[in-house]
């Protein structure tokens, strides 16, 4: 008997899913990363912070969101184990999720630690 | 076709001898002179790539030498300043072109399709294309030097230093070009290995089953495929400002000479990955053989591959914090290069712990990799610092750097490389290499590299620049420069005398056995050399550590029913790798090679006549037509 989690976690979409923390974990990051930047140009004299601030919150959401469906697809995988044919399907999805899960708190980490100098640092500082 | 399980060691259906020798028939590479430029074995291909690497490496090493030579003392004039100026420029472009990527490729070319249970690389020809293209433009960037014409601005190359108006003549063109032609060579030997390894996997190598060294290979073709196309631009752009006439990167007519830092770095701060991270694939793999338990963290060491190749992509900035950019937007990417210590912390901890307590053979191998732990960890200290912006301010294009770099290429890249030739040697030419002089090798390249490079972190900080010729005698550099060039002797002797012990052991080597190490992965599974073939029936796969798991069983599972008369290989589903068709292969012409003889004249033709790039262009596409014209797959005996 398969149950619903189950289920999910060996389906199509299930084995798309899986691959959200290696995939948009590093991407919320890296566009954080860049739109910061891009950021630092735009805002010198507008005197506005509030728009790094906002980019900092979107990235953490969707590392967050990615972060929770993997960790999600996780224990679904854990439940899957047992099921004999799919057994395999069911460890290598474990693994990848549990990855997932990593590197989104990886990410997280990054986009974060990115945020620092923008609590203390003027947009402007340095700009020639 | 059919999976079969069968019990008894040897195959249920074992070949007969004739069955045996048609499927090396079949396999087999030409022989005789025309044969050379023929064959499209993997493992040909492979060796083909690390040895061309190696002589790279040699010279481009003895330039290293000359270099010091001429900083040993001060105000020396064993070399003019123009040469010096093109002795670091062809010594670096060498050393991260010629020899890291290339040979990095080679080995992952030889040993990972062995390493999964394949029979060749997905797309066999174009392999040996991405060879004939990369040797070609080396011997041709090698050439420029004896006839006196090298390029001389560095091996970034930065405008307006590299621009036509301060260094006319052919230099920068040959630069560009040897770069466009290795990004190609390059580039078909990621999208092969990319290939390969999602889908020519032994029936279950789940991605979970991998080994370390597949994670790193796949993980490094990723990042040359996504690097790859920013310094195919921004070469093609210099070649542009240079030959046509356009203004890509000159200031008085609107250019941007920051777009060529821009670019030229988001490729090359990931080149550095990309060259680590098979290192770091072949230390997780000598690690386990030498204590003979599994490696720890088998989870958080892709984790790490996977997070480095990622953030690798985010740090490229660093190398601009001198260049007037905002300091908030630098910031940003002096985060990013602090972080990457993250993953590579996790790394070093797993090898740590996969060390500790266990029985540990301290064999050759193993001994490059511990003195990779020691550089390495140096080099990412010194990694760290300059990652800070004000102390990269300060230390900014000094010997500093120099250090830093070397420290993290030489300990990171090259240390775990040679314990990786020590390591697979055996499966190479079926011979040891002699214990005994691959211990002193280690010894004297470990001491000698700590003295050539760690005096230069002093002399950075007293201020002394990176390349410049020579400096005056006031200043009080001579004493450490000396001790360095004493270093890179000794440093020179030790890679010489590995050298001597790999040509040596060809002939007096003690023959080496199916697997001398006692390693778990496949490719111990064959004989050694391995046969043309690689694997006489594709293994099956239920774990990570397949060699292991066999261990005192009677039965092996195989894969049965691949075709002895033409080149099969089994294709397998990317994720959990279950049989799902059978491919065929081509086999040996001469045409790769005539093509990449094509679109080499375009291409250093176009250094001659921008027209020569309809020559390369039309000479390509026809040799291209017989290169795909349809044959018989299956051999005519
Ligand atoms: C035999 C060992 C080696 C020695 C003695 C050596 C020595 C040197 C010297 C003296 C310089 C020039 C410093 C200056 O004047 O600025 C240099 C630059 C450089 N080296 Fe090495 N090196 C060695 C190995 C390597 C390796 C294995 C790599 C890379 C895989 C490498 C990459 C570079 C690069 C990228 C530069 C910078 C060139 C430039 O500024 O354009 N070197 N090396
Ligand atoms: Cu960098």
């Amino acid at each position: 008997m398969q149950n619903r989690s189950e289920k999910i976690a060996l389906s199509k979409t299930g084995i798309l899913a899986m691959w959200a923390g290696w995939l948009f974990g590093p991407v919320a990051w890296a566009a954080h990363q860049n739109v910061s930047y891009g950021l630092t140009h735009l805002l010198c004299g507008a005197g506005a912070k509030w728009p790094f601030y906002l980019a900092t919150f979107l990235a953490l959401a969707v590392v967050a969101a990615a972060g929770y469906v993997s960790w999600w697809l996780r224990q679904a995988t854990l439940e899957a184990r047992d099921t004999g044919n799919h057994a395999v399907a069911a460890s290598r999805g474990r693994f990848v999720a549990t990855v997932g899960v990593l590197i989104c708190a990886l990410s997280g980490t990054g986009i974060l630690v990115e945020t620092i100098p923008v609590l203390m640092l003027d947009a402007c500082a340095g700009a020639t | 076709m059919s999976v079969t399980s069968n019990s008894g060691q040897e195959p249920i259906v074992a070949r007969t001898p004739e069955e045996v020798e048609r499927l090396g028939a079949t396999w087999q590479s030409p022989k005789g002179f025309i044969g050379w430029f023929m064959p499209v074995n993997q493992r040909v291909i492979g060796r083909r790539f690390v040895l061309t690497a190696f002589v790279f490496f040699f010279l481009a090493g003895a330039l290293g030498v000359l270099m010091r030579i001429q900083l040993m003392s001060p105000e020396n004039d064993f070399l003019s300043p123009d040469l010096y100026n093109q002795f670091f420029t062809v010594h670096g472009t060498a050393m991260m072109f010629l020899f890291a990527i290339p040979v990095m490729e080679g080995i992952a070319i030889y040993v990972v399709p062995m390493m999964v249970g394949a029979r060749d690389m997905a797309f066999p020809r174009l392999n040996a294309f991405g060879y004939y293209v990369y040797l070609i433009g080396g011997t041709v960037f090698f050439g420029s030097l004896l006839l006196g014409f090298a390029p001389s601005a560095g091996w970034f190359n930065y405008v307006p230093l590299a621009g036509k108006e301060y260094s006319p003549g052919l230099g920068v063109g040959i630069w560009t070009t040897m770069i466009t032609f290795i990004e190609v060579s390059a580039l078909t030997a990621a999208v092969e290995i990319i290939v390969t390894i999602l889908k020519l996997r032994a029936p279950g190598m789940t991605l979970a089953r991998m080994p370390l060294f597949v994670w790193a290979a796949l993980v490094t073709a990723f990042m040359i495929v996504f690097a790859m196309p920013a310094v195919i631009a921004s070469s093609s752009m210099l070649v542009l400002d240079r030959q046509v006439g356009t203004h890509f990167f000159t200031p008085e007519t609107g250019g941007q000479p920051l777009l060529w830092q821009h670019l030229f770095w988001f490729f090359g701060h990931p080149e550095v990955y990309i060259i680590l991270m098979p290192a770091l694939g072949i230390i997780s793999t000598i690690i386990p053989v030498f204590t003979q338990r599994p490696i720890f963290g088998y989870t958080a060491l892709v984790l790490s591959l996977v997070a480095t190749g990622f953030v690798g992509f985010g740090l490229w900035v660093h190398h601009m914090f001198t260049t007037g950019l905002p300091q908030l937007g630098m910031t940003f990417f002096m985060a990013a290069s602090a972080m990457i210590a993250i993953p590579q912390g996790i790394q070093v901890f797993c090898w740590i712990a996969s060390l500790w307590g266990g029985r540990v053979r301290f064999e050759t191998p193993l001994l490059y990799v511990l003195g990779f732990f020691v550089i390495f960890v140096a080099g990412g200290i010194t990694g760290v610092m300059v990652a800070v912006i004000p102390f990269d301010l300060q230390v900014h294009d000094t010997f500093f750097l120099v250090a830093h770099f070397h420290y993290v290429l030489i300990g990171g890249a090259v240390f775990p490389l040679i314990g990786g030739i020590y390591y697979w040697y055996p499966k190479m030419f079926g011979r040891m290499m002699d214990e005994r002089l691959g211990k002193i090798s280690f010894w004297l390249a470990f001491i000698g590299f700590n003295v050539t490079f760690f005096p230069m972190h002093q002399l950075g900080l007293e201020g002394m620049p990176r390349r410049i010729y020579t400096y005056l005698g006031e200043l009080g550099w001579g004493d450490l420069n000396l001790l360095a060039t004493l270093g890179s002797l000794v440093l020179a002797g030790g890679f010489l005398l590995s050298l001597f012990n790999a040509v040596w052991s060809l002939w007096r080597g003690e023959p080496a056995g199916d697997d001398p190490w006692g390693s778990p992965t496949l490719e111990w599974a064959t004989p050694s050399p391995p046969p043309n073939y690689n694997h006489e029936y594709i293994p099956i796969v239920s774990g990570r550590y397949p060699l292991w798991e066999r261990r005192g069983q009677a039965s092996q599972p195989v894969v049965t029913g691949l075709r002895d008369d033409r080149r099969e290989v089994l294709v397998t589903s990317v994720l959990d790798a279950e049989p799902q068709a059978v491919a065929v292969m081509p086999g040996p012409t001469i045409w790769p090679f005539i093509s990449a003889v094509a679109a080499s004249t375009g291409f250093l033709g176009i250094l001659y006549h921008p027209s020569f790039f309809l020559v390369g262009f039309f000479g390509a596409a026809a040799t291209f037509t017989m290169w795909f014209w349809p044959r018989r797959p299956w051999r005519d005996d």
